[in-house]
């Protein structure tokens, strides 16, 4: 039996989203985390925001994937006033080398895996790798990896961005969850 | 979770404090204040309990229908290309 590796993974709420509403894209997620890695799965706070909404068609199975990683501990990632600065570093040299608009939480979320990279290797679970990998390559650490959840539910993405609130400016109404078998 | 602290007069509250039952090993390693995670890793002991409900909810999903080994291929051959 090899070791298992170190390694924590920060979910945004692309992450979020795809492992809440795919049940079997979140067993074997938690199979390969449990058989491979020594680490936890962390919410950054600020990914909070975008994945409440109020509306509890939506907002329960995202409540039962969070809660389970919170758990009795009540542990959430919090952003420090380092990362907080830091990630305002990352969004203005990202803006200046890209035509695309970078979210200030997308930011948060790297300059809070740079700030944990030093003690363990990252993984981010996100929606928008584009972004985020422009964001991490700012910070030229190694250890920080960008997981694309759409690379690996293939055809699901159209049904995945079905099922997140905020993907789409304008919406007016609240997703259906989605679950594709 | 302990919650410290009472109403004033108009209603406003003058301090809550969330503390971890004494009984619990703090999650954090290295880390005495709150439970919120500003430094180091969750501690072992923090991470094993993170562990068995996830274990737990995983058993739950396959019991409500859900069909693991769809994406676990991809997903190890993603992880076996993240740095260390």
């Amino acid at each position: 039996v090899s070791p298992r590796h170190n390694r924590d993974f920060l979910l945004d709420s692309g992450g979020v989203s795809a492992l809440a509403s795919s049940p079997d894209l979140l067993a074997d997620y938690l199979d390969l985390l449990d058989r491979t890695f020594d680490g936890s799965l962390l919410i950054p706070i600020p990914v909070l925001t975008e994945v409440r909404t109020g509306n509890p068609r939506y907002d329960t199975p995202v409540d039962r994937l969070i809660n389970t990683i919170r758990g009795e501990d009540g542990v959430y990632l919090p952003l420090t006033v380092q990362a907080a600065s830091r990630a305002g570093v990352l969004r203005t040299e990202a803006l200046a080398s890209s035509n695309r608009e970078i979210s200030a939480i997308d930011a948060q979320i790297v300059g809070m895996a740079e700030e944990r990279s030093g003690i363990c290797a990252m993984t981010i679970v996100t929606a928008d790798p584009d972004d985020i990998s422009l964001l991490v390559d700012l910070t030229r650490r190694a250890n920080i990896a960008v997981d694309d959840r759409d690379r690996v539910l293939g055809r699901e993405r159209f049904e995945m961005q079905q099922f997140e609130p905020h993907a789409t400016p304008g919406r007016t109404t609240f997703p259906i969850p989605v679950r594709v078998s | 979770v302990v919650v410290v602290g009472r109403s004033d007069p108009q209603g406003w509250p003058q301090l809550v404090v969330l503390r971890n039952p004494p009984s619990r090993p703090h999650p954090v390693e290295g880390n005495t204040g709150n439970a919120t995670l500003t430094s180091g890793r969750l501690s072992k002991a923090a991470r094993e309990r993170q562990r068995g409900r996830l274990r737990k909810l995983r058993d739950e999903l396959i019991a409500e229908g859900a069909k693991p080994g769809r994406y676990l291929p991809e997903l190890e051959r993603r992880a076996a290309t993240w740095p260390e």
